[in-house]
């Protein structure tokens, strides 16, 4: 009972983290229609400069914490000013495949660069919190899970409420469902994209130096959220962002659930099954659909 | 055609001179002048493709014109529709006219924060209530779900939002059953003759047209090619030959 239980905590844990990426890489990725695969190489770079900051260099964390929340906010912002729109100037026609190939490139050649400044096998960590915590039933909650899990659910209702409360919130929706349109009305829609970016660099930023306060900061640190937040932002597609928390937590739950039942293996595997089973059903529903309406006509 | 002795006198209100505009170096429309007085209804048409849309998206200031000058009040507009909503003008576009994704009440506020004030945007509220009630009975619903009317006058609601100037309309009654479309410039005749307000509509359904306009400018490939009053064209058997 106490291993499912500290399972459960360590999925919970996780599904927070899933939920605010995925909820940061739909909102970029609904409202802007850009494929921005370098959210994970900021939420990365966030998590290393500031343990290095803080490791290396001896700055405090707060500092440390603020070092890297500008990194990662900038570099996502200079990403979509420097790179994005310039790729829409030049072939605006092949945006989304444009964006979708030089975000991996930034993301080799980030990860690369990181590796370079901070030597060639660069691990730091950061100390956020205390490294005990609590214990309800025999069941061990470390501060620092709690603390990811309280940041997320925060970053989430915030997200919440920006777009569904307030003016900023209707201009991202109008932007995603027309953006020509929303200009007919005096909304800026490059000027509401640069906001996003910067809203969801942010949050990237804050997920990836609570990571390399759990764990350890490294440039490939990235690597994995980003499937993670592909995969909650496109079941979550079309719903409410605390629903999008919901997924994200469900998500994280399965997977350590399936990680402690059939190891890790096969706890790698859920995210692909269930992006997999998502992906052939809604290819699937509307086929059957015209099937069950070709069946009722015939008769 | 008319000469233009006949055609209405008044203050130009807008002023568009020598324009030649268009998509990517390409010119949809080559040097157009055309002008609207203040409380004037004038119309546009032409066959599609003709370069109506063009025309409406420049005045707009959507498309930068790349030679000559759009003037409204005296003063050049630029190529800068946030500029353009604060000196009162408006645009209603032919197709995907309001963000279907979103509720009745978040299209209206949208709108609304183009108003100067508050005790504006109330006002412009109240009349848009009083034109078109039926989109205040909708308020919660998905401007998706809305029908073609409804959904057209919504659109215009919005549009009044800020209190406009002039309204430059794109084809209103397009997709409208024709009853529909009749509720729809009989708003916009409401609008002209007792607010005063200047429209330019491009439309293809003339004898609605007709009824709201004092002048039609005819333009065929991209260049003016005449002007009538909407006297003399009621007066005509058929239209093949504008086109």
């Amino acid at each position: 009972m106490t291993a499912y239980g500290f399972v459960l905590v360590s999925g919970i844990t996780a599904g927070a983290t899933y939920a605010a990426a995925g909820a940061a890489f739909g909102m970029v990725f609904f409202v802007t229609g850009r494929f921005h695969f370098a959210f994970g190489l900021f939420y990365g770079a966030a998590g290393m400069v500031t343990a290095w900051s803080a490791s290396f260099l001896g700055w405090p964390v707060p500092l440390s914490i603020l070092f890297g929340l500008v990194v990662g906010t900038l570099g996502g912002v200079g990403t979509e000013l420097f790179v994005y729109r310039a790729l829409d100037r030049r072939a605006a026609g092949l945006t989304l495949l444009g964006v979708f190939v030089a975000s991996l490139g930034l993301v080799v050649a980030g990860e690369a660069t990181m590796g370079l400044i901070f030597d060639q096998l660069p691990t730091f960590n950061v100390t956020l919190v205390p490294a005990d915590g609590w214990r309800v039933d025999g069941i061990a909650i470390p501060y620092i899970s709690a603390t990811e899990f309280g940041v997320c659910w925060v970053l989430l209702v915030s997200l919440f409420l920006v777009t569904s409360r307030t003016h900023l919130g209707r201009q991202m929706r109008a932007v995603e469902a027309n953006p020509e349109l929303a200009a007919n009305f005096g909304i800026n829609p490059k000027r509401v994209i640069l906001i996003v970016f910067a809203i969801i660099s942010l949050v990237g930023a804050a997920l990836g130096i609570l990571e390399a306060g759990a764990v350890t900061a490294s440039p490939a640190m990235g690597d994995s959220i980003i499937i993670y937040a592909i995969v909650v932002a496109f079941l979550g597609r079309g719903r409410s962002i605390l629903t999008v928390g919901l997924i994200g937590e469900a998500l994280g739950i399965v997977e350590a659930l399936v990680g402690y039942q059939f190891g890790q293996l096969l706890q790698s595997l859920v995210v692909f099954v269930i992006l997999f089973i998502f992906v052939v059903g809604v290819a699937y529903v509307p086929v059957m659909r015209r099937v069950r309406l070709r069946r009722r006509t015939a008769f | 055609m008319t000469a233009a002795a006949d055609l209405p006198a008044g203050p130009p209100f807008l002023q568009v001179v020598d324009v030649t505009a268009g998509y990517r170096g390409r010119a949809a429309i080559r040097g157009i002048s055309i002008d609207v007085g203040q409380g004037e209804a004038v119309g546009i048409i032409g066959h599609n493709g003709a370069g109506k849309t063009t025309l409406l998206k420049t005045v707009f200031g959507i498309i930068p014109p790349s030679s000559g000058h759009i003037m409204f009040r005296d003063k050049v507009q630029p190529a800068d529709p946030l500029a353009n909503i604060r000196d009162g003008l408006a645009l209603v576009p032919a197709d995907r006219f309001v963000f279907a994704s979103l509720s009745v009440r978040d299209n209206l506020q949208i709108a609304r924060r183009n108003a100067l004030n508050a005790a504006v945007a109330d006002e412009s509220e109240q009349a848009s209530r009083e034109l078109f009630p039926v989109v205040w009975e909708r308020m919660g619903q998905l401007a998706g779900s809305l029908s073609g009317g409804e959904r057209r006058m919504l659109s215009i609601a919005m549009a009044l939002m800020w209190q406009p100037s002039l309204l430059l309309l794109d084809e209103p009654s397009v997709g409208l059953a024709p009853e529909l479309a009749e509720r729809v410039f009989d708003a916009l005749k409401f609008l002209t003759q007792s607010r005063g307000m200047s429209i330019l509509c491009v439309e293809q359904n003339l004898p609605h047209l007709l009824g709201i306009v004092d002048r039609v400018y005819i333009i065929r490939d991209g260049l003016l090619a005449g002007e009538e009053t909407a006297a003399s064209l009621l007066e005509r058997d058929d239209y093949w030959d504008l086109f």
